[in-house]
């Protein structure tokens, strides 16, 4: 099981999630701020199997919108390791 | 919600076991667990009486767009069951309705349908170094 965490910027959160979902990944939202520039960003946090682990990336890279501004960057990734998943 | 019983008084057993500030109680793990805004007083409730620390984070559900809440938890090694179990006991499941506008008709019937919602969904991860100042 893996946990990924996607810092996306604000415009690409609905079709991102929306892409996720469609792609059957189960996805939390959390707003968040960038730390330099103070821009509103979101982070997803993407619980899945092993596998799907590329799947999941690739779904991120192909739904975000194109670069708009040099240096911006579109995303950014963690792919952590669970060593517990419990759902109660 | 109101029909649920409250889980704190079998939370109580283990709050004896508060955090020292020994080694033995560094933190090894880093809990995620996604639950329900109305679940959070009892979650937190009973994570403390565990005698285990909470950060709460609000977030959204990408599927409903529900708001939820995300807490940060900080365990010690072994405090892992202990979290699941203070958590399954504030957090239920239950079954609530969702009222949609039937579309295409005429008359704005609404219909009800069931959702399961409450529980938790928890990641835990290792953590590397962890620092308290």
């Amino acid at each position: 099981m893996k946990l990924i965490i996607a810092i996306i910027r604000d415009s690409d959160n609905e079709p991102v999630s929306q892409g996720l979902i469609l792609a059957g990944f189960r996805v939390t939202e959390i707003s968040s701020t960038g730390g330099f520039l103070r821009r509103g960003s979101t982070t997803l946090m993407i619980g899945m199997d092993d596998e799907k682990v590329d799947q999941a990336v690739q779904v991120i890279r192909q739904t975000a919108g194109p670069a708009t501004e040099a240096g911006v960057k579109r995303g950014t990734l963690f792919v952590l390791n669970v060593e517990n998943f419990d759902q109660v | 919600m109101a029909n649920d019983p409250d889980p704190n008084p079998k939370a109580a057993p283990s709050a004896g076991q508060q955090p020292g500030h020994d080694d033995s109680h560094q933190v090894k793990h880093l809990m995620t667990a996604v639950i329900q805004i109305q679940d959070v007083e009892n979650a937190v409730q009973a994570l403390s009486a565990s005698g285990i620390a909470v950060k709460t984070l609000a977030s959204t559900g990408g599927f409903l767009r529900r708001r939820n809440v995300t807490l940060l938890i900080g365990l010690a090694e072994g405090q892992r069951e202990l979290a699941v179990l203070a958590l399954s006991k504030s957090c239920r499941r239950r079954v609530e309705y969702l009222v949609t506008p039937l579309e295409g008709s005429p008359f704005s019937l609404p219909l009800s349908t069931p959702v399961s919602v409450g529980g938790a969904t928890i990641f835990t991860l290792a953590v590397e170094r962890y620092e308290e100042f």
